[in-house]
């Protein structure tokens, strides 16, 4: 996995740049989501390496999103469904631009043991590339700043540019 | 009532999911790639690579490492062994060899995972930090998309 810093900066820099703002903070959310659900008992327990192995496919992070979106009330559901599921395959789109000496991802899960990975850079090199993402963190997060001062509030709530309401997450 | 229903349902596929995974996850071994996560055990020579060694290339035939400028052609059969492989069996290694452009001997050569799993052990240091900076950002977000609202 990229650190959950990439994670995150990319997802962030995602939704900033997403001209019609539909990606809520759910999108955030759900960016760090699958190293969230897998990593920690990983790490401490590696024997559970399988059992939570499912978290971190597509048929299982749409699982998670369809009851993680149930939990909430209904007007908001779809959207907390959506930005959640597209925030985690991002996630996942990310993950598998690494290359491992040892196993990869099994996105075809359960119906294929076939990982796969594109091998374009070894899991440390995102590690590398650290001042970029902080650099591009305080890029999106001065961007932000600089545009609601520059748009101010005013802007009715479905304005395009205006800030999100509640019925757009 | 059918909200609860749907989350029963879906629970339920969730479970099934890692009941299989983990019941035939571990059988699941057909590549050197997988191999890894098996973390099976090897016969005759044990010999662990240093850190900082990447893997130029494998194949059916050899695995093709490399140490800086240093090159090292590794005859098969290799087995690759996870440092993180189910039963957290670290690498004691017997010895480590030099990487002069040496042809290693077979018959088997176990490689550590994560050849730099000093970083590994940072980046996952860096992960909880950038968990400490998502909550709150998250809950701003929250909170200013509230106010919107």
């Amino acid at each position: 996995m990229p650190d959950l810093l990439t994670h995150f900066v990319t997802a962030y820099g995602a939704r900033e740049i997403e001209a019609r703002r539909r990606l809520s903070y759910w999108f955030l959310i759900g960016a760090v989501l699958p190293d969230v659900l897998t990593r920690p008992t990983t790490i401490v327990m590696p024997s559970s390496f399988w059992i939570t192995m499912p978290f971190h496919t597509p048929i299982g992070l749409l699982l998670i999103c369809v009851m993680v979106s149930l939990l909430v009330t209904g007007r908001i559901r779809s959207g907390v469904f959506f930005n959640l599921l597209i925030g985690s395959y991002l996630h996942l789109a990310l993950d598998i631009l690494q290359a491992h000496i040892a196993g990869s991802y099994y996105l075809f899960f359960p119906f294929s043991w076939k990982s796969f990975e594109v091998d374009l850079m070894w899991p440390e090199d995102s590690l590398y590339l650290m001042p970029v993402w902080v650099l591009l963190g305080i890029f999106f997060l001065l961007r932000r700043v600089y545009l609601e001062r520059q748009q101010g509030t005013k802007l009715p709530p479905n304005h395009p540019e205006g800030p999100r309401t509640s019925e757009e997450l | 009532m059918k909200t609860w229903i749907l989350l029963l349902i879906s629970l339920a596929a969730l479970a099934a999911l890692c009941t299989y995974s983990a019941l035939v996850g571990p059988q699941r071994v057909d590549t050197v790639r997988e191999l890894v996560r098996q973390g099976r055990q090897v016969t005759g020579q044990q010999v662990a690579l240093e850190s900082n060694v990447r893997v130029v290339s494998y194949d059916a035939d050899t695995l093709l490492l490399q140490q800086g400028q240093a090159r090292i052609q590794a005859r098969i059969p290799v087995v690759l062994k996870s440092r993180w492989n189910e039963d957290r069996t670290e690498i004691k290694p017997r010895e480590f060899i030099s990487l002069r452009g040496t042809v290693v001997p077979g018959p088997a050569i176990v490689i550590e995972d994560y050849h730099l799993h000093k970083d590994r052990s940072f980046k996952i240091w860096l992960s909880l930090a950038a968990l400490l900076v998502l909550i709150p950002v998250v809950f701003l977000e929250w909170r200013r998309e509230r106010s919107n609202a």
